[in-house]
């Protein structure tokens, strides 16, 4: 549906954006994962002709180009800030996007009064955005993304600076979307929102892509493995080899194949008392690519 | 709708709902007008007169006839007083100046010196005045002159009583004596000829020049109060009230991310700028008529001609248009873009006229004053109301207020679209 391919955007001697490429394909829901500075908004920019590569190209399905009217009209964008005008009620700030669509009349009344529902606002369709919370306007600022009913959804860190209730509301209904056959792309530095949404997930870094995959081949391939962790019976016998450190009777190892160790350490006469496991997560994967924590980072 | 109105109307909705926002563009002009209108007094009569105190020590009939001569002077208001109120009303700054006829000042003769001494005392702030005071006292004194010497009679005998001192006078060399004495004999002869009733101020040799004041083009080309100054004032305040507000909603727009929905939706950068620059023009329009309206309404201020001032309107609107797109370019900031818009709209009005009339600044500031479109807009609208311009004379000002909306707006818009 979307194809990147080496977009380069440099702001002086910085380079923002270092040859991201990347295919968004139809129904995807496509993660771009990094921490605040990667290059995650300015990729997305660039991939609705906000601003100009300085290297690289970004095409459509039928060979579009994200400057072209027509193809404007089938991407729908949430930006990171709030773009809305709080001097409008919620139901103004609608009507005025779809207007930029060319929606008129009774289509243009039906898409308003679908995308309050979906935001979650029609009791509140007449107040001022200014008088909403933080993430009553956050569901708006999705909404007005969505009321030309576009074919590509792009979401710029949708829940930044949200209460709890608010992002759960927001991830449902992105799933409600997801479900419906929609293909989005989704920028965000929290991993677990790219673990919970994102059909693939591209890990980028320093304005470059590190990885790109499905979750679970990320973390076959970057992930490092099970955490195991437990305590044992009985101290080993001096000697034994272990799979993993020893502090006192606990024993922390990594494996691709917890069963089969936990199986050969009883063959050897270890037993647990206790036992953990902890699967590897995006966080392992970020950690194991740059050497650094994403959460650190964000 | 098309886009643009669509930009147009979320704009000028947006507008109607900021308070502060309405308070500068309507609001405050309105205050202003009102505020220096009823300041500078609301009648044209007495306007601009300087006051001035007579102190009358002679009490003659001549000093009297000075006294009611300096009255008739329209730049005068001329009220009797003591001295020392006189003193302590210009020391005060409420009377510009005050006036001591010494005494002794009517028996002076008209031929043989003893010339009319005057004390004048001008406020130290009002020392520009001065000259021209002395300059009317002059005129006073020499028309009262002139109107001696109308009755050949009075005139005859104040000639003999000159040549009866000047044959007294022993300091005088026989050449001299004799010159005067054959030109007052000769005077005496040529008064002697006159007809006995009187000649008329114009009839004598020795009457100065008539001066005949007439109307600059037109009748009535002359504001009739204060309210038709300073309301073409109060509306071009409203439109630089406004100029500022639309030039930091575009700022906004682009630091909110509004500015980034607009670009993504399909519409070209000339939508999205003819949508502002039409939101501000129908705001600016609007703004206009309705301080225009309650002028007229309220305070009498006429109308000489519709069709120019919808000429006059149509290009102050235009001209501050493409200001207004060219402002939003001058930072990347609200506090940027608001201050290199008030400080343009302070020196612009400042120059222009905006502030203070351009009748009442020196000459250099008033040529200066060409370089503001201010100066421009309310000439073209006083020119609409009051000054009665007709074509040829409206298309200078509008000439140049398109000009300044053309260039500006190319500018602006080239710089947005970088």
């Amino acid at each position: 549906m979307l194809e990147a391919s080496g977009l380069v955007k440099r702001y002086g001697s910085r380079t923002a954006v270092d040859g991201v490429s990347f295919t968004v394909r139809r129904g995807d829901t496509l993660g771009l994962l990094g921490p605040n500075g990667a290059g995650k908004t300015t990729t997305l920019q660039m991939l609705v002709g906000a601003i100009a590569p300085d290297a690289g190209t970004v095409r459509f399905a039928d060979g579009g180009d994200p400057g072209d009217p027509e193809v404007r009209r089938r991407i729908g964008v949430a930006p990171q800030t709030l773009a809305l005008y709080p001097e409008l009620s919620a139901a103004e700030n609608l009507a005025f996007f779809a207007s930029l669509y060319g929606l008129h009349g009774a289509r243009r009344r039906e898409r308003v009064a679908w995308c309050l529902d979906f935001a979650g606002l029609s009791e509140r369709q007449r107040d001022r955005v200014a008088t909403f919370s933080g993430g009553m306007q956050r569901r708006l600022n999705l909404a007005c993304a969505l009321v030309h009913e576009p074919e590509l959804l792009l979401l710029d860190e949708p829940t930044v600076g949200v209460d709890p209730q608010s992002r759960n509301h927001i991830f449902a209904r992105i799933l409600g979307l997801r479900g419906a056959g929609l293909t989005v792309l989704y920028t965000t530095h929290y991993m677990e929102e790219a673990e919970r949404l994102c059909t693939r997930i591209a890990i980028l870094d320093h304005g470059r892509i590190l990885a790109f995959d499905g979750l679970d081949a990320l973390l076959r391939a970057h992930g490092g493995g099970v955490v195991v962790e437990g305590e044992l019976e009985a101290a080993p016998a001096p000697g034994t080899r272990l799979p993993g450190e020893l502090d006192g009777l606990t024993l922390r190892m990594r494996s691709d194949d917890p069963p089969r160790t936990l199986r050969e350490l009883a063959g050897s006469g270890l037993h647990f008392r206790t036992l953990r496991m902890e699967r590897p997560d995006l966080e392992s994967v970020f950690l194991h690519l740059t050497g650094r924590h994403l959460r650190d980072d964000a | 709708m098309s886009p643009a109105l669509a930009i147009a109307r979320k704009d000028l909705l947006c507008l109607l709902r900021d308070k502060q926002g309405l308070f500068w563009a309507l609001a405050f002009p309105l205050v202003m007008a009102l505020f220096f209108g009823a300041m500078f007094g609301s009648s044209g009569e007495g306007r601009g007169a300087l006051q001035l105190l007579v102190v009358d020590e002679d009490a003659t009939p001549r000093s009297r006839d000075l006294v009611e001569r300096l009255g008739r002077t329209s730049a005068l208001q001329v009220r009797a007083a003591t001295a020392d109120e006189a003193r302590d009303s210009v020391r005060r700054g409420k009377a510009t100046a005050a006036l001591r006829i010494v005494k002794g000042f009517g028996e002076a003769n008209l031929f043989a010196g003893g010339a009319p001494s005057f004390a004048l005392l001008v406020d130290p702030a009002r020392q520009a005045e001065a000259g021209m005071l002395e300059g009317l006292l002059t005129q006073a004194v020499f028309e009262g002159m002139a109107a001696r010497m109308a009755d050949p009679a009075a005139a005859r005998a104040e000639a003999r009583s000159a040549a009866e001192r000047l044959t007294a006078d022993q300091g005088m060399n026989g050449v001299q004596r004799a010159m005067f004495q054959a030109f007052f004999a000769a005077l005496d002869r040529f008064l002697a000829d006159l007809p006995q009733s009187g000649v008329g101020d114009g009839g004598m040799p020795f009457a100065g020049p008539r001066i005949a004041r007439e109307a600059l083009a037109r009748d009535g080309q002359r504001p009739r109060s204060t309210w038709e100054i300073t309301f073409p004032q109060a509306m071009l305040w409203g439109v630089l009230g406004l100029l500022i507000t639309f030039a930091v909603s575009m700022v906004r727009e682009r630091e909110e991310g509004t500015l980034l929905r607009l670009r993504i939706a399909p519409l070209r950068m000339s939508q999205i700028l003819a949508g502002k620059g039409l939101a501000y023009a129908v705001g600016a329009g609007a703004v206009v008529l309705l301080i225009l309206g309650l002028a007229v309404a309220l305070f009498g201020l006429r109308v000489a001609s519709v069709p120019m001032l919808a000429a006059a309107l149509a290009c102050t609107v235009a001209a501050f248009t493409g200001l207004m797109l060219l402002f939003s370019t001058m930072g990347r900031t609200v506090p940027a873009v608001s201050g290199a818009a008030s400080a343009f709209m302070v020196i612009a009005s400042m120059l222009g006229g905006g502030m203070i009339p351009l009748f009442l600044m020196p000459a250099w500031m008033q040529a200066l004053g060409s370089v503001s479109p201010v100066k421009w807009a309310i000439l073209a609208l006083e020119g609409a109301l009051w000054r009665e311009f007709d074509l040829a004379e409206m298309a200078a000002p509008c000439a140049v207020l398109l000009a300044i909306g053309l260039l500006s707006g190319i500018a602006g818009v080239r710089l947005l679209r970088r």
